[in-house]
């Protein structure tokens, strides 16, 4: 039994939403309003819809610690959530299962709503996706499409294209080692604002560069319009094999939301994940690490 | 003949100094006037190839032949005879690509254009044979476009006198084919007009007087009939076509026949011509973005509303200038399915208008469909509930992403039915030429299940795939026995590097220079090398290679993967690369052979796992 196992624990808070502090949360509200003055943007109720909002405006991770401890109940699906690498693989897997949920939350979607993910190509020494994999995490041809951006900009380009035209579920974007430090916050209030506007999900994948090795108290990474910020890393995975297991920080959440840590595995009902077709791939689930 | 059909016209233009033409265009573009308007051509120029061993003249101007200069001439000669003579080098590809853009331009008389730069020089007159360069030239097919310009003789003339303000010398012949058009084109018994009309029905007698030449004959053939008397076209005609065949072979007869028009004569067009096209001529030149825009703004209705009553949608349509110069500017986007919604189309050209180039001013805008498929009445709007209205919004955000990625950077992944992992999936670009119509993303799915059903799928797989595997130094446990157990925590007695000599599961391994230690392994789960494949595709005595492809070390044999996990969790795709036995003979396939005693295994990792 490797791995710390205090995770769990601090993982389940549901009170974390009354108990945040009032400070950061009225600095929010009134960025909002700038931001909504500069942008001439409708004015939504509360944070990304808030937790006035309709039933699906959320996607259940699939686990009551999980959810419970987002002060939404779920993930908000009309918004933008960073995903930070400790471990690139490890973010990238995390990242998938995000992505491979947003598609499976529609309901009355056999394979799932189409998502897209947007990465540079897999040139020299960089690591391609590999569909065997992705059907893990219910990511498949059914559902996945996947894009090719040349560089930084066109990645975000390409991410608002996808958030705007409301045919998909969500979008994955990675804009590459040091991306979003490179362009700043201003693409990322674009995808946030986008995002607001058509509920479809936006997810920044940041693997390499100074935002995802710097835990979270740059300035910069305040300044980021995300909703909720993650970080994953590798975790020794203890049960049988096909499990894979991660060290899960959530280090920030707008709308109430307290960091927290925890352990999770993604566990893969044998045969229902990869047979052989990926094709509308049942994928597993997330639990909470023994 | 066929007296419903509209009868065939062919224009073909002769552009008989297009080599020097086009230098001296160039020259006179770098400064003002931007464009050569009626310019005294004093200036006798020519072009230089090597010829046999010495540089001779391959082109020359109209002042150029003047001075007594002629194709073929040596070098030294013409300088001798015409001190003034300025020399270019002889560029034939770049002479064809000129050539394509006037026959792209020629777009705005007929959708139907060709290059003629093929056909073996003409030589009449000149006495250096065989050594000119390329005789250029153009073909439109005009069958139902005299209308547009007043009837085809002012078709032509028009044609003439825009290439000659730009700056080529031309002139054009017309008739009911092909190589009657090329002949009076080119070959003038009397008059020197810049286009010569043949008559419906008139190719007999127009091309009697000519001489053969104006078949386009090879030389050799050619030679031969002038020997036996037979100079002029009209002394072949009472000839039987087979004796002519027998004395002077099939060329002459079949492009008699040609150019009578009792055998067709494609011309093959420099693109499939469009299915539907609007033009706007604008009564001055533009040249603003906003007017180009503006100007696209006006022919997509006009477009979409042609497809629509035609029941189809566009799959390809290009955008085209035609500027003042006689050059022309072109976009060109494509959809991945067909669309006829002209906000959408415009969504598709608005990235592209950039790249567009008005040069010194627009005269004509042109918007044609290139490929066009049947498409269904009720695919017409976007925006509200429902699962067709999902497929077309999803079908506009591929083509939006594929019109500025590129059309093969979106994609969906396909399986393939393949041992290998490099193999056993591939990128299916969503949009593409042949894509039927409907759901870009969903509706192949099945079609994709179908055909890979044997990927074996219970083992891991990595959610990422290096995209060559990459040799790792091991260090691994060199005890006697293969069981293939996770090694202890601890660091391996008598461990060396890479040298264990029955191979198990690595100790350690050091990959892109970090030590990764193992904790826990899953394996061997054994890949075969696709043997079949290497015996179609590489030769006798290679039967134990795997296909070299690019993904694929060139290394032979099976391959044991494991799924291993180092101290800090993170978990790898490596896989050990039994090498073949080298005491078998050669030939003999052993796939399942294990590793040879005494070769040190080569380990690769070729996947990391999330």
């Amino acid at each position: 039994m490797p791995g710390p196992s205090t995770g769990p624990e601090r993982a389940v808070s549901p009170t974390a939403n009354t108990a945040g502090g009032t400070g950061p949360v009225t600095l929010d509200v009134l960025k909002r309003r700038i931001a909504t003055l500069e942008h001439h943007a409708p004015p939504t109720g509360g944070m990304a819809g808030g937790t006035a909002g309709a039933a699906p405006a959320t996607v259940s991770l699939g686990l009551a610690a999980l959810d419970q401890h987002l002060p939404w109940g779920g993930l908000p699906r009309a918004a933008l959530h960073e995903i930070a690498a400790a471990s690139a693989p490890a973010a990238g897997g995390f990242a998938a299962a995000l992505l491979g949920l947003s598609s499976r939350a529609h309901v009355g979607h056999t394979p799932g709503r189409p998502v897209v993910w947007c990465r540079r190509p897999a040139r020299g020494f960089s690591p391609g996706l590999y569909g065997a994999g992705l059907a893990r995490f219910g990511l498949g041809p059914g559902n996945l499409i996947l894009a090719e951006a040349g560089d930084t900009p066109s990645v975000f380009w390409a991410m608002e294209e996808c958030l705007k035209s409301r045919a998909v579920a969500a979008v994955l974007g990675e804009p590459g080692p040091g991306g979003a430090d490179r362009d700043g916050g201003r693409a990322l209030r674009r995808l946030q604002l986008a995002a607001e506007t058509s509920g479809v999900t936006a997810f920044l994948l940041l693997t390499g560069g100074a935002r995802a090795t710097a835990a979270n108290a740059t300035p910069h990474a305040v300044m980021s319009p995300a909703v909720t910020r993650w970080r994953v890393g590798a975790r020794p995975a203890a049960a049988g094999q096909g499990d894979t297991a991660w060290r899960v920080d959530l280090t920030r959440c707008r709308g109430g939301g307290r960091p927290g840590t925890g352990d999770v595995i993604w566990h893969v009902e044998d045969g229902d994940g990869c047979d052989g077709t990926y094709a509308g791939a049942a994928a597993g689930g997330f639990r909470l690490a023994a | 003949m066929e007296r419903m059909q509209a009868r065939r016209r062919v224009v073909s233009v002769w552009l008989p100094e297009f080599a020097t033409d086009r230098l001296a265009r160039r020259r006179e573009a770098g400064g003002p006037p931007p464009f050569p308007l009626a310019t005294p051509r004093a200036t006798p120029l020519a072009t230089v190839a090597q010829i046999r061993g010495s540089h001779r003249l391959a082109a020359v101007n109209g002042a150029a032949r003047r001075g007594g200069l002629a194709p073929g001439l040596p070098l030294a000669d013409a300088r001798a005879l015409l001190p003034a003579l300025e020399t270019f080098h002889a560029n034939s590809e770049n002479d064809f690509k000129a050539l394509e853009n006037i026959a792209l331009w020629a777009w705005r008389y007929s959708p139907s254009t060709a290059v003629d730069g093929t056909a073996p020089p003409a030589n009449h007159g000149a006495s250096f044979g065989p050594d000119c360069g390329p005789d250029y030239g153009l073909w439109l097919d005009i069958s139902g476009c005299g209308h547009l310009f007043g009837g085809e003789a002012q078709l032509a003339a028009d044609l003439i006198s825009r290439l000659g303000q730009a700056g080529y010398r031309a002139q054009a012949g017309l008739a009911g084919t092909p190589g009657a058009a090329w002949a009076v084109a080119r070959f003038r018994a009397d008059d020197d007009t810049p286009v010569r009309v043949v008559p419906p029905g008139g190719e007999r007698d127009a091309l009697a007087p000519l001489s053969i030449r104006a078949l386009r004959l090879e030389d050799a053939p050619a030679r031969l009939l002038e020997r036996l008397g037979l100079a002029r076209i009209g002394d072949l005609y009472p000839l039987a076509r087979s004796a002519l065949a027998q004395r002077a072979g099939l060329g002459p007869a079949m492009r008699l026949d040609q150019a009578l028009g009792e055998r067709d004569e494609p011309i093959s067009p420099i693109a499939p011509p469009p299915v539907l096209q609007v033009r706007l001529k604008f009564p001055d030149p533009i040249g603003l973005a906003d007017d180009i825009e503006a100007a696209l703004d006006r022919l997509l209705p006009a477009l979409c509303g042609r497809l629509e009553r035609a029941g189809i949608g566009a799959r390809r349509l290009d955008f085209t200038l035609y500027r003042i110069d006689g050059t022309v500017s072109r976009v060109t986007a494509g959809t991945g399915r067909p669309e006829r919604d002209p906000d959408h189309l415009k969504r598709l050209f608005r990235e592209k208008l950039d790249a567009l180039d008005p040069g010194f001013g627009v005269e004509t805008a042109l918007l044609a469909t290139r490929t066009a498929e049947p498409m269904a009445a009720e695919q017409q709007s976007a925006g509200d509930a429902g699962a067709g209205q999902d497929t077309a919004a999803l079908g506009w955000l591929i083509d939006r992403l594929a019109n500025r990625l590129g059309p093969r950077a979106v994609t969906a992944i396909a399986p393939r039915e393949s041992h290998l992992p490099e193999r056993a999936e591939t990128r299916r670009p969503l949009v593409r030429d042949a894509a039927p119509a409907g759901a870009p993303v969903n509706r192949n799915t099945d079609a994709d299940a179908a055909a890979a059903p044997g990927i074996a799928g219970r083992a891991p797989r990595p959610l990422y795939l290096l995209p060559m595997p990459e040799p790792v130094d091991t260090l691994t446990l060199t005890t006697g026995d293969r069981t293939n157990g996770p090694p202890g925590a601890t660091g391996g007695p008598r461990s060396n590097l890479d040298r264990g000599a029955p191979p198990v599961t690595p100790m350690a391994f050091r990959w892109r220079g970090r030590q990764h230690t193992i904790r826990r392994a899953d394996g061997p789960e054994r890949i075969e090398p696709e043997w079949w494949r290497s015996l179609v595709s590489q030769g006798p005595g290679n039967e134990d290679r795997p296909e070299g492809s690019a993904a694929t070390p060139d290394i032979p044999g099976n391959r044991d993967y494991y799924a291993v996990e180092d101290d800090r969790g993170e978990r790898f795709w490596l896989y050990r690369q039994n090498g073949p036995d080298h005491a078998a003979p050669a030939g003999a396939l052993r796939p399942g052979a294990p590793p040879a005693p005494g070769r040190a295994p080569k380990w690769f990792l070729h996947g990391l796992f999330s």
